[in-house]
């Protein structure tokens, strides 16, 4: 067996049943890891070290009666710090939340301990999720594990991170502009935005209501289909939660690719906005692999990234301005500088602005319907770069927005992210794939035959542990 | 928008104490708003046509 911290969920799963791996024995292996690499990375806000123990131990003696919980019995996951975890602070980062301690938790944590799995800790974001690494702030930023010197990735950094380093197999984050999928892409692992109100956001501190999505990643696509079938169903406390016409499976589809449509959104990274040239070849070879598997890949357009980019922009900084207006008129000086001017700009939007963006999502929902017609499936770039220097705020504020991500939360489409190479620097490279709505399935089963064909393998701190 | 128009606008809503401690950010936010409003596509919301209403704003079909 490969080390613990190695394996991913179902692997996991498979070596508790055959008694090789026990609960404790991982949660104690991946807690020391944390205390070697964590000072490095900055992943965990908060590891929740002894409570982990215990709740490993209680599975263990379930185990060991027959009993199992769920399919992620035994399983530590990480949190992104904006997500409720009963009796811990949500602090999203921020000094703002420092204190604030959640009653309840989240419905996704709920489901998460249904399913047996251990909540891990709490995770390194961008301030309240939006913005970008700062080192203004009361916790440093998450790093990026194939180099430290760069950015993991935001917003959800620490779950990138982590995942990638081997801090734990499993991690929520949320997308309301990227921020699954911006990780996952600059970390090398796997990063899903669900169908829009396929899994509840009730305890997750909002950013933009009707952009925000809660995602499952971890460093394998099998991983994240057992995640998503967790925390996926309907929450009629969430007013954006819907029912899924089907149950979402936690095993992957069977099968490849043979006779799928896949549609190339070319004019994303061609044109819209220019990718590095190795991120266009590594497209160039996903849709080569893809056309080699069987399927038929064409070119289809959808309305330009930056309209996509305007419309996400002003729904969020609207939606996000109302909810930070008091602290934004009472502490604007508690806010890291690039999340105050962020959060400032919807004071300068206006309900016309808002209204227009709305009106112009409905086109792009119609748009990008009308291309799921001749296409089962799309394929887009995700990030147009590697990741940029940390420690470089305006190579960070460049390449930050180029990505092809946002369109996504615009119609609610399902997108998962994940590797297609590595860039001369050593860093991860990204592909995009996007699905109907409920459609993850599908999604999910042509993102493990691509994972399965490409095998590229995990981070240096990783294989080296 | 110009200088005055901004400082205007912030005191409006409440901002009075980020515009006195942070005046660049908040001229930044300001500039980046009206970068977002020149990118939107479209115009302005047209008369009393039904199908323009754009709420509610995600309406998520049926699976295919």
């Amino acid at each position: 067996m490969r080390p613990p911290h190695r394996l991913g969920a179902a692997e996991i799963a498979a070596a508790y049943d055959s008694g090789a791996l026990t609960p404790t024995r991982l949660v104690g292996h991946l807690l020391e890891r944390i205390a070697a690499l964590d000072p490095r990375l900055n992943a965990f806000i908060r590891v929740e070290g002894e409570a982990a123990l215990a709740a490993a131990a209680v599975a263990e003696g379930e185990l060991r009666a027959g009993r199992r919980r769920g399919p992620l019995h035994g399983i530590p996951v990480g949190i992104k710090d904006i997500i409720d975890v009963a009796g811990l602070p949500t602090t999203c980062h921020s000094r703002l939340r420092l204190g604030d301690v959640a009653a309840a938790d989240a419905a996704v944590v709920e489901r998460l301990r249904a399913a047996g799995a251990i909540p891990f800790g709490k995770l390194s974001t961008h301030e309240f999720a939006i913005g970008g690494p700062a080192f203004d702030l009361p916790f440093p930023p998450a790093r990026n594990p194939w180099n430290t010197a760069h950015h993991p990735g935001g917003s959800s950094s620490g779950s990138g991170a982590g995942l990638a380093a081997g801090l734990f197999p499993l991690a929520l984050g949320t997308d309301t502009g990227g921020s699954v999928r911006n990780p996952a892409s600059q970390c090398g692992v796997v990063g899903l935005k669900p169908t829009y109100g396929l899994v509840s956001r009730r305890g997750v501190f909002p950013l933009a209501w009707t952009l925000d999505h809660v995602g499952p990643m971890a460093r394998d696509v099998a991983g994240v289909a057992l995640l998503l079938a967790a925390i996926a169903g309907h929450d009629p406390l969430d007013p954006g939660s819907v029912a899924p016409p089907a149950a979402v499976p936690a095993a992957l589809p069977a099968g490849g690719v043979r006779g799928l449509r896949v549609g190339f959104v070319r004019h994303f990274h061609e044109t819209d906005l220019p990718a590095d040239a190795e991120v266009a070849a590594a497209l160039e070879a996903v849709a080569g692999w893809l056309r080699q598997a069987g399927a038929s890949v064409r070119d289809v357009s959808l309305p330009p990234l930056g309209e996509f980019a305007a419309v996400n922009r002003v729904l969020l900084h609207a939606e996000a301005f109302a909810l930070h207006a008091p602290w934004l008129r009472g502490r604007p000086g508690d806010y890291a500088r690039i999340t105050r001017t962020a959060l400032l700009t919807g004071a300068f939007l206006t309900a016309e602005d808002y209204v227009r963006a709305q009106r112009a999502r409905g086109r792009m929902i119609a748009a990008v319907e009308a291309a799921f017609g001749e296409a089962d499936l799309l394929l887009t770039a995700s990030s147009m770069h590697a990741s940029a220097p940390i420690d470089d705020a305006a190579e960070v504020a460049r390449t930050y927005p180029r990505q092809a991500r946002t369109p996504f939360n615009v119609t609610g489409h399902p997108a998962v992210a994940m590797m297609a190479g590595l860039s001369a620097g050593g860093l991860p490279l990204s592909v995009q794939f996007v699905a109907p709505y409920f459609a993850e399935a599908r999604l999910l089963g042509v993102a493990a035959a691509y994972e399965r064909a490409a095998a590229w393998g995990g981070c240096p701190m990783l294989e080296a542990g | 928008m110009d200088r005055d128009l901004i400082e205007a606008q912030a005191r409006a809503l409440g901002l009075g104490t980020a515009l006195r401690d942070f005046p660049a950010d908040v001229a930044e936010a300001a500039a980046k708003a009206g970068a977002l409003r020149r990118a939107l596509p479209g115009a302005a919301p047209a008369a009393p046509d039904p199908a323009a209403e754009p709420f509610p704003p995600l309406r998520v079909g049926p699976a295919r």
